[in-house]
């Protein structure tokens, strides 16, 4: 489970409990006209391109208590906008942050950029906005309600788009997701099955500088940074400043179903993912800043290949040339230029390192590797050349990039800073270079970062 | 009622009042902000009838002066600070039933999108009632340049941003879907 599927999971019962109260289900302009009264929120329908809205096509307003919605001709175009926000509402963003109002004895001296000079960053592909989009049809047609017309009362995706009044596409794709996707139950509503002990209460107590836990297997590490979570939630810190990193999808989401077992709202409004998750959804975030003309697209390690292979006969290689077949070659040569990746070394850094390693007087195996590098720096470079110019990204850049781009950037960095208050790593055994960078950019000199690890696990080993 | 007095009226008296002390360009811009742009010009032009009359050309202290003088008001603008900074959520509902708006007008207010002289008297009064600031300092605030709310989730196709111009009262009523016979009440310039 994952923080959308927390959100799908909680419009879902917003759903029904509106269905319960008497609201046709068939109407999704009612509907959320409904919730939005029971939350206390007026609805503002807004002319189409008005200075209104900003450029924005909707907007949820917590100081306000109003949304602002474009004003379509499709009443299930006008209601999605609206259960758009309304899943901001339901999920953490019906609160006005003030920062200066929060009591912070450590706070930092360098002041984040806010008010009229904080820096806008928006991307519809942020997981926060898909997190809406998906909290929007699920609350207009959840996936059970979708199941149950198809198979019991025979509706296809067309009848049903028809008497709801929604596009097609949407109907078909919950549709789709309530027949071919397997169920995730919900998170069963339970505590942490026994009270912390001792010595994990004082590791999930700690606040303000820089914490690691290090524990061996079995010793309730992942209970203690839940309990650490839940314990910053009930003292009233905010869940869209804490973020959970971890180093697989298998342990974020077994951390997310763990904490949405505790409280589903504050699950879906914090960050729990991967520190490469994290990483591509800070450069969709910040694209125009970074120097991508659109936000960039992944390019994977065949592709990577396939662009290279078109390339490398003009790099003049030796060691690395293959002319009959170079895909070895160069799958070789990524997974080197990947590990400088980790290390935050650039092409012209690992060029300057190749030539280093042949100083005067070296045995010749120390010459030719020092050659072998430099070639792979030339592939590097034509490899970086090849993503900029495509507007592309790779696995390595998720992180690296970030950090070179947070290290430049002061304005960016305080505004994550004060956006991030609670940073939290598992696993953290498995850190590299750029991920340690990434956390000194986010935090004030570790102030409330808490780690946690066993270096016997560790896959460096 | 005394009908309302016209700019080039305001202009005048002060021509009259800034002959006798150049202290009356400080007194007419607190009392007409509306007019800030006009009145400096004004007196600058005044100036320079002064320093012709006596057959002097401007000298760079004179220049330095001016450039002083405008820097002082500009900054007196700046430091006017945000009226609706301390409004909390049952404030902006208050707000909305006393005015007779959409929450999408406060917020054209707060975010500085309403081109001020658009608005009527009788309206603007009433927001710095409830708002708890003299008109001038209302005004000042709002002939501030338009700017994007914080606190603020946005669904848009790419970064949100606040508009470059702004946009006149009756139009951000129209905007916001405010009947017609409501805008024409709005409008009203009497009390």
């Amino acid at each position: 489970m994952d923080a959308i599927e927390i959100g799908r999971q909680s419009a879902a019962r917003l759903h029904d409990e509106l269905v319960t109260l008497g609201c046709d289900p068939w109407k999704p302009l009612a509907l959320v006209t409904m919730e939005a009264d029971r939350r206390g929120i007026e609805i503002n329908p807004i002319e189409a391109g008005s200075p209104l809205l900003a450029g924005s096509r909707a907007s949820f307003d917590p100081l306000t208590r109003s949304i602002k919605h474009e004003r379509t001709s499709s009443d299930f175009e006008n209601a999605f906008l609206i259960a758009h926000e309304l899943g901001h509402v339901t999920l953490g963003d019906d609160r006005i942050e003030n920062a200066t109002a929060d009591v912070d004895p450590a706070r930092p001296a360098e002041a984040a950029p806010v008010g009229e000079e904080r820096i806008v960053d928006y991307s519809r592909k942020a997981r926060r906005e898909v997190q809406m989009d998906l909290f929007a049809r699920e609350l207009l047609l959840p996936r059970p309600t979708a199941r149950r017309l198809h198979l019991e009362a025979g509706m296809s995706a067309s009848q049903i788009a028809d008497k709801l009044g929604a596009p097609f596409a949407a109907v078909a794709q919950q549709l789709l997701d309530a027949l071919l996707l397997p169920a995730v139950l919900p998170p069963s509503e339970t505590g942490p099955d026994k009270p912390l002990n001792e010595r994990q209460l004082e590791a999930a107590s700690h606040r303000g500088a820089a914490y690691l836990l290090e524990a061996g297997p079995g010793t309730g590490k992942t209970k203690t940074l839940v309990a650490r979570v839940a314990g910053l939630v009930q003292e009233g810190v905010d869940p869209r400043s804490i973020v959970v990193l971890t180093y697989s999808n298998k342990a974020a989401g077994e951390l997310s179903t763990r904490l949405a077992g505790l409280n589903p709202e504050a699950a879906a409004a914090m960050w729990i993912g991967t520190f490469h998750a994290f990483g591509l959804n800070l450069i969709r975030r910040f694209h125009k800043e970074m120097g991508y003309a659109s936000e960039p697209r992944l390019i994977d390690r065949p592709d990577a290949i396939s662009r290279l292979r078109d390339q490398v006969a003009s790099l003049n290689l030796t060691y690395y040339r293959d002319l009959y077949d170079p895909t070895m070659q160069l799958r070789d040569v990524l997974g080197a230029i990947s590990r400088a990746q980790d290390e935050v070394v650039s092409h012209e850094r690992y060029a300057e390192l190749a030539e280093a390693m042949a100083k005067p007087g070296v045995d010749s195996a120390t010459v030719e590797a020092s050659d072998k590098a430099l070639e792979v720096s030339r592939i590097y470079r034509c490899y970086e050349d090849i993503k900029a110019k495509r507007g592309r990204v790779d696995f390595g850049d998720l992180v690296a990039r970030c950090v070179t781009f947070l290290e430049e950037r002061q304005d960016v960095r305080l505004a994550l800073r004060a956006e991030f208050r609670h940073i939290l790593v598992d696993e953290y055994q498995d850190v590299n270079r750029a991920s340690v960078r990434l956390l000194q950019a986010l935090t004030a000199d570790g102030r409330n970062l808490w780690c946690v690890g066993d270096v016997r696990q560790s896959i460096y080993r | 009622m005394s009908p309302p007095i016209r700019s080039s009226q305001v202009l005048d008296l002060f021509a009259t009042a800034y002959r006798e002390s150049t202290a009356a360009l400080a007194e007419f811009l607190v009392k007409y902000p509306e007019l800030a742009d006009a009145l400096v010009e004004y007196a600058h032009q005044l100036n320079l009838q002064r320093e012709c009359a006596g057959e002097r050309s401007i000298t760079p202290e004179d220049e330095l002066w001016i450039e002083a003088q405008v820097s002082r008001i500009s900054a007196a603008r700046s430091a006017i600070s945000d009226p609706f900074a301390a409004w909390q959520p049952s404030q902006y509902v208050e707000a909305r039933k006393v005015l007779g708006v959409p929450a999408a007008v406060l917020i054209a207010f707060r975010d500085r999108l309403v081109n001020v002289a658009s608005v009527p008297l009788p309206f603007l009064k009433h927001l710095a009632e409830l708002l708890k600031v003299g008109m001038a300092d209302l005004v000042i605030f709002l002939e501030g340049s338009p700017r994007l709310a914080a606190n603020t989730s946005y669904k848009a196709n790419a970064a949100p941003g606040a508009p470059a111009e702004k946009a006149d009262f009756e139009s951000i009523l129209a905007q916001a879907g405010v009947p017609a016979d409501k805008v024409s009440a709005l409008l009203e310039e009497d009390i």
